[in-house]
């Protein structure tokens, strides 16, 4: 193991990051809501992608489009349900995210059981430059991150859609002034974001076990992205996402996995009693 | 209409007291062990509830507190038989000079209270004397406790790791450990102890004080008071209390673990305190012990949807029944009192 | 002594200067209204006299000593009181526990824990309700009252903070013109001998309280007097008065 790979898997690991913590970022930076479930909606994309492919046996592409649009309904569902009612209350809306990734979680219990479930990889090989080597599949998914960074960033800046989401997140109030049904707006972001979650859990199905307590670990890391990059900017998301994976892999490098984790929660705690709005200070999304 | 003359507190804690000062006549060895950990499980909402119904702090990592204390008497009773076993694996032949104090069990009992009350004092100077208030707040505890876990995970060597610490007594503070029916009534007294020491100090001027920083933090420090000060006091009675829970239950429970420290159990008492009705305590304690009644009765017979429910009552109680079960019952029975 | 005083105040926020050399002086048992258009700095005044907002330049002395630098809390200790604009009351507390939190003298934590109420404190609480004519509502909760109720609660806590100087920002807002008249009664006869310095829009209530009068424009001293001198001034007249509809 050299210090260039753990640099270049740093970069794998970024990606993965960006895709987790995309949808979160977005919920958190417009509606203001803090998903305590976003574990859970990517655990949506999983399962799906394990019906798709290793049930009904399809390809891969097909399961990452059925992921993203059977989380963003969920996600739907919940906003117009649950979340609309809650509006402006933070705290609360935490609990009742609490309260739909129990439900999530148990849902997913009843109808798959226990047992852990796997996708295979859809792509085997790798790259091999130099002393570095990068398996395909980590490369599709760089390229994916990217990908939906961009078409992220396409929604936002070049739809009529993302303008109005724009607007809403900077002045509400002005916002329904002017006629802007901030109601539709939020269930597109929240379905959208859950989404992202969707195509996220998809993703990472083949690398780790699919099961019902999968969310979590995903939250955990989707909350240090946010922390770390600020809310309220991808580009904050993407730089918080190569931070956190770069230091993850290159203190792996020079002592333990352990330590590095255990460093990463310590930075973290220090970000958000400093700098709560994150490390960077970008201003527009 | 007729007026009932007692409050909800007497009405549901009268009889709730009653039943269990029954329980070990009536019930099995194995149903007063559960019943026994059901009433610590309250005194553990009790501590949050002092925190997050009372001073407004939602901490989502109380189960640290818990946990500290919990590994502390744990240690203490393994150092009982010398040098444990997971420790002579990791080389480590002598008990480590900084877990000295541990080997005496009262002086553990004691350092049980102090070390999570002390923890809790700085990680509330840390965060509340900064500008860090609310939501971001609760993120802090939040990741302190997924760390805290994960400490407790990897430093094998000296807490047992994954395993965790087993074949525990109960409280063998003066040399023998209790019996199941003592050691039982000793926690019940216990809770009900802390149960009134709480209630006064939510009486008292100083729990006027942190509700209306609940209330309306900036608006209290334009009385007067430093409300950073405050929040700090009380989450430091509340971590000891934890603490305190933490020991009881490891006694009882003859095991402790780091499922016993994690997010996992932290979010549990979140559930009970929120569904029971928060800012009451008597809605903390019925939270607690209601929902792990009904979760130990009803998971036999549906085994398969009795979290999913719990999940859905979480997600109604926060958006219909704010004030929680109890605390609905007390709020209407007090208007029904004032309109007789 | 004055018991109030700046000297060349300023506060900026992100390049907008909010407040400019701003010198200030109100004597003991003065009150002072203060006027001028929306944006003048009115309530920035207020803000960084009670420790809210820390000045970029200047100094504020009460009773002669140098506070600049306090925070809220501290400054409110030494017996500064601050009414908000908008009823700021705590809404899940009865109206007796709102005015019993207010009491001077709890402030310290081992005060707050051990120092008991006697009869003298629980006397001075009901004292109060009956000033501002809460008596009978002392255990309602604090939400279920009306505005105007609400805005004489907050007044009633002030009393009770017992403060050596009273900050009334636009205490009559969103209050019927008899409630606005009774709070310019309840002024003049529970604020007796402390120093006020009230902020506020309605004329006529103005007419009925003022003495002295200081007006600010665009974060600067713009004019001090007598309202009838301030109303007769041209300067006053040009930027506010003018676009003051009703009298």
């Amino acid at each position: 193991m050299n210090f260039l790979q753990s640099l270049t898997d740093g970069i794998s690991v970024a990606a993965i990051l960006v895709i987790v913590a995309m949808g979160f970022a977005i919920t958190f930076g417009v509606m203001k809501v803090i998903n305590l479930a976003h574990g859970e909606f990517i655990m949506i994309g999983a399962y799906t992608a394990y019906v798709f492919v290793s049930l009904l046996k399809m390809p891969f592409v097909v399961a990452l489009i059925g992921a993203f649009l059977v989380s963003a309904l969920v996600g739907m569902l919940v906003e117009y349900t649950v979340i609309k009612r809650l509006y402006g209350r933070t705290l609360d809306t935490l609990l009742a995210t609490l309260g739909i990734s129990i439900i999530l979680q148990q849902l997913a219990r009843l109808i798959f059981g226990v047992s852990t479930k796997s996708v295979s990889t859809p792509m085997t090989g790798s790259l091999k430059l130099g002393t570095v080597v990068i398996p395909n599949y980590r490369l599709f998914i760089i390229l994916l991150s990217v990908i939906l960074v961009g078409i992220t960033l396409f929604i936002l800046f070049r739809t009529n859609f993302g303008m109005k989401l724009r607007s809403v997140s900077m002045n509400r109030s002005i916002c329904e002034v002017l006629g802007i049904n901030t109601a539709k707006i939020d269930t597109l972001t929240f379905a959208y974001g859950s989404g992202l979650a969707g195509v996220a859990g998809a993703v990472l199905a083949p690398i780790r076990g699919i099961s019902s307590t999968m969310g979590i670990e995903y939250l955990t890391d989707a909350f240090m992205v946010v922390v770390m990059g600020g809310v309220g900017s991808i580009a904050g998301t993407a730089l918080g996402s190569a931070l956190i994976g770069e230091f993850k892999q290159v203190v792996a490098f020079f002592s333990t996995e352990v330590s590095a984790s255990i460093l990463l929660f310590i930075l973290v705690i220090l970000v958000l009693r400093f700098k709560p709005e994150g490390l960077f200070k970008v201003e527009r999304r | 209409m007729r007026k009932f003359l007692l409050s909800s507190e007497k009405l549901i804690g009268v009889p709730l007291v009653l039943f269990l000062f029954c329980v070990p006549l009536f019930f099995n060895a194995f149903q007063v062990n559960l019943m026994g950990k059901f009433i610590i499980f309250a005194l553990l909402a009790i501590s949050l509830d002092l925190v997050w119904g009372y001073a407004g702090l939602l901490s989502i990592g109380h189960a640290v507190f818990f946990g500290l204390g919990g590994y502390i008497i744990a240690l203490s009773y393994t150092f009982q038989n010398g040098t444990p076993s997971f420790m002579k694996r990791f080389g480590i032949e002598e008990i480590p000079v900084f877990m000295q104090p541990l080997t005496n069990i009262p002086t553990a009992f004691i350092l049980g209270l102090i070390i999570p009350a002390v923890v809790a004092a700085l990680v509330g100077f840390f965060i509340l004397k900064s500008r860090v208030t609310g939501v971001y707040f609760s993120l802090i505890t939040l990741i302190m406790a997924a760390l805290f876990q994960m400490i407790v995970i990897n430093l094998q060597a000296y807490t047992g790791g994954f395993n965790g610490l087993m074949g525990l007594p109960r409280l063998p503070l003066f040399g023998k450990p209790f019996s199941l029916t003592t050691f039982y009534y000793i926690v019940l007294f216990v809770t009900i102890a802390v149960y009134f020491f709480a209630k006064a100090l939510t009486r008292s001027h100083f729990g006027k004080v942190l509700m209306s920083i609940r209330e309306n933090e900036e608006r209290t420090g334009f009385l007067g008071y430093d409300v950073s000060n405050y929040k700090i006091v009380i989450f430091t009675i509340s971590g000891l209390i934890a603490g305190l829970a933490g020991m009881l239950y490891v006694s009882m429970n003859g095991f402790v673990g780091p499922s016993d420290v994690g997010i996992a159990l932290s979010m549990s008492v979140i559930l009970w305190v929120a569904i029971g009705g928060r800012g009451t305590l008597m809605g903390a304690v019925v939270g607690a012990i209601g929902i792990n009644y009904l979760s130990n009765s009803l998971s036999e017979s549906f085994p398969e949807i009795w979290y999913l429910l719990v999940g859905i009552v979480m997600v109604l109680v926060v958006m219909f029944l704010p004030d929680g079960v109890y605390g609905s019952f007390k709020k209407w029975l007090e208007s029904r009192n004032a309109s007789a | 002594m004055p018991i109030l005083k700046t000297e060349n105040l300023s506060v900026e926020f992100n390049g907008f200067k909010a407040l400019t050399d701003l010198n200030f002086t109100l004597e003991k048992d003065e009150l002072r209204v203060i006027l001028g258009p929306n944006g003048a700095g009115k309530t920035t005044f207020l803000d960084l006299i009670s420790g809210k907002t820390k000045p970029t330049a200047g100094k504020i002395y009460f009773n002669g000593e140098d506070i600049t630098s306090y925070g809220a809390s501290q400054i409110a200790q030494r017996g500064v009181g601050r009414k908000f604009q908008g009823p700021n009351v705590f809404a899940n507390l009865t109206v007796y526990e709102n005015i019993e939190v207010s009491l001077k003298g709890y402030h310290r934590i081992a005060q707050s824990l051990f120092k008991k109420k006697d009869k003298a404190a629980m006397e001075k609480i009901h004292h109060i309700l009956e000033q501002i004519g809460l008596s009978q509502k002392s255990q309602h909760l604090a939400y279920t009252l009306s505005h105007g109720e609400k805005q004489w609660l907050e007044m009633g806590m002030l009393l009770a903070q017992d403060p050596t100087l009273v900050i009334l920002d636009e205490p009559t807002t969103g209050m019927t013109a008899s409630e606005t008249y009774k709070t310019g009664e309840l002024i003049q006869t529970i604020f007796k001998g402390k120093s006020l310095i009230v902020v506020e829009h309605d004329m006529s209530f103005v007419r009925q309280i003022a003495k002295k009068v200081t007006v600010l424009h665009q974060g600067r001293h713009l004019a001090e007097g007598t309202l009838q001198e301030i109303e007769n001034n041209a300067k006053v007249q040009e930027i506010y008065l003018k676009e003051d509809v009703h009298a």
